[in-house]
């Protein structure tokens, strides 16, 4: 997705799609990773 | 006086008469000579003392086991008068008697049937242990019954016991005893295990157990055989038959059942070093998984550290790239009515309406010309 925003022959709609993906996705993993770090802070207790 | 006159064979009618009706049977104890077995069956011999003889004739299924002479024995016998061969004892029965031809009896039945197999140890079978159903063979009057049931009922309980009452001494006692074993072999269910036991007494009181058809039932017996005759010292022939031998009445029964009080200081004994091993290996267990689990925290948290890390940057990246960014600056999409972005000049003709987005909102254009 990064690769294809940096593309040169993207187009305006596709590179703002692509970026709200990115964020979308950004938000999950964030999500995850707290998940696993309340999991590993359980694991050390 | 008239003077009564017979014919020899008149004569001997009137002895044989005389005979059977004074001494039908009689019982002579005496040395045994001349014995001799003729085509297999028939036996003959004289009976003596130091002044007398007397002729004995009879079958050799009357025989205890193998005679010779020298024994003294007792017979049993009808006395008759043969027209021609002269007087003789009939035999009906013959027991070996004192202890010394008791023993030579003995001797020489052991000799032959050690030659025929019977006392080999590869015969031996294992006893069940312990068994469920136990078929008894003794006097019921005995000492040696109520020892084997005492003791047997004091160190394991349950067993089931099948007996039969018979006599373990006197001339009747072989033909009881090999009725008993035959018996219990024919019962529909028969027990697992057949005790023959009997307590202490002097050779003749024991001569029963070494006579040739208590033996060869024994050592024939399809049930397994515990044969338990006398005192420790005693050694008769039936144990020597039988699958195993124990010393005593009560030591048949201790040989049979385990003891209920040792059975059960061994299975605490058992159950102690059990709890005492999974307590043990539960311990180790614990510190195997709180180990584990460290282990698994260090490698989860450098796991976890790398992906925030990669995330943080990618989110940087995508940051960097947002469109949004470059409208910012002070550059505008162009779109026609219809939505489409115009991305040259010759999209653009005079008197067009387009719309202009810029990154904080969007204005309506009209185009005037296009150079």
């Amino acid at each position: 997705m990064l690769d294809e925003l940096q593309s040169a022959d993207l187009d305006i709609d596709k590179a703002l799609e692509l970026h709200k993906q990115g964020e979308k996705l950004v938000a999950e993993l964030e999500k995850y990773l707290k998940n696993a770090e309340n999991q590993i802070s359980e694991l050390k207790k | 006086m008239n003077e009564l006159v017979f014919s020899p064979t008149d004569f001997v009618a009137i002895l044989n008469q005389t005979l059977e009706y004074a001494y039908p049977v009689v019982a002579i104890e005496g040395e045994i000579a001349n014995f001799r077995v003729s085509r297999g069956k028939w036996v003959y011999f004289d009976i003596k003392d130091e002044t007398s003889s007397l002729r004995c004739f009879g079958s050799v299924y009357m025989l205890p086991g193998p005679l010779e002479d020298g024994m003294v024995v007792r017979v049993t016998a009808n006395p008759r008068l043969h027209p021609l061969y002269n007087f003789s004892l009939n035999l009906q029965s013959i027991v070996p008697v004192g202890e010394g031809s008791l023993k030579r009896a003995a001797d020489l039945l052991r000799a032959k049937l050690e030659k025929e197999g019977l006392f080999d140890p590869a015969r031996k079978r294992l006893l069940p242990y312990p068994p469920e159903t136990i078929g008894l063979i003794t006097s019921k009057e005995s000492a040696a019954y109520a020892d084997f049931v005492k003791v047997l009922g004091q160190r394991w309980g349950g067993l089931h016991i099948t007996h039969c009452d018979v006599q373990v001494q006197g001339d009747v006692a072989p033909a009881d005893i090999v009725g008993a074993i035959e018996a219990m072999n024919q019962l529909p269910k028969p027990p697992e295990l057949l005790v023959v036991t009997r307590g202490g007494g002097s050779a003749e009181d024991l001569a029963a157990f070494n006579s040739e058809n208590v033996v060869r039932a024994i050592a024939t017996s399809r049930i397994p055989t515990l044969v338990a005759i006398g005192h420790e010292v005693d050694l008769s022939l039936a144990e020597l038959a039988a699958d195993k031998r124990a010393s005593t009445p009560s030591n048949a029964a201790e040989l049979i059942s385990p003891d209920r009080k040792h059975v059960l200081a061994v299975l605490h004994e058992q159950a102690t070093k059990l709890a005492e091993s999974v307590s043990v290996q539960l311990k180790d267990a614990r510190t195997s998984v709180a180990q584990a689990r460290t282990e698994l925290a260090v490698s989860l948290q450098r796991c976890y550290s790398l992906a925030q890390h990669v995330v943080a940057r990618q989110k940087a990246l995508l940051a960097a790239l947002n469109p949004e960014l470059v409208l910012r600056k002070g550059y505008a999409v162009i779109r026609t009515e219809g939505g489409s972005v115009i991305k040259s000049i010759k999209a653009l003709k005079p008197g067009m309406q387009v719309t202009l987005q810029l990154h904080d909102g969007s204005a309506r254009a009209h185009v005037d010309g296009a150079e």
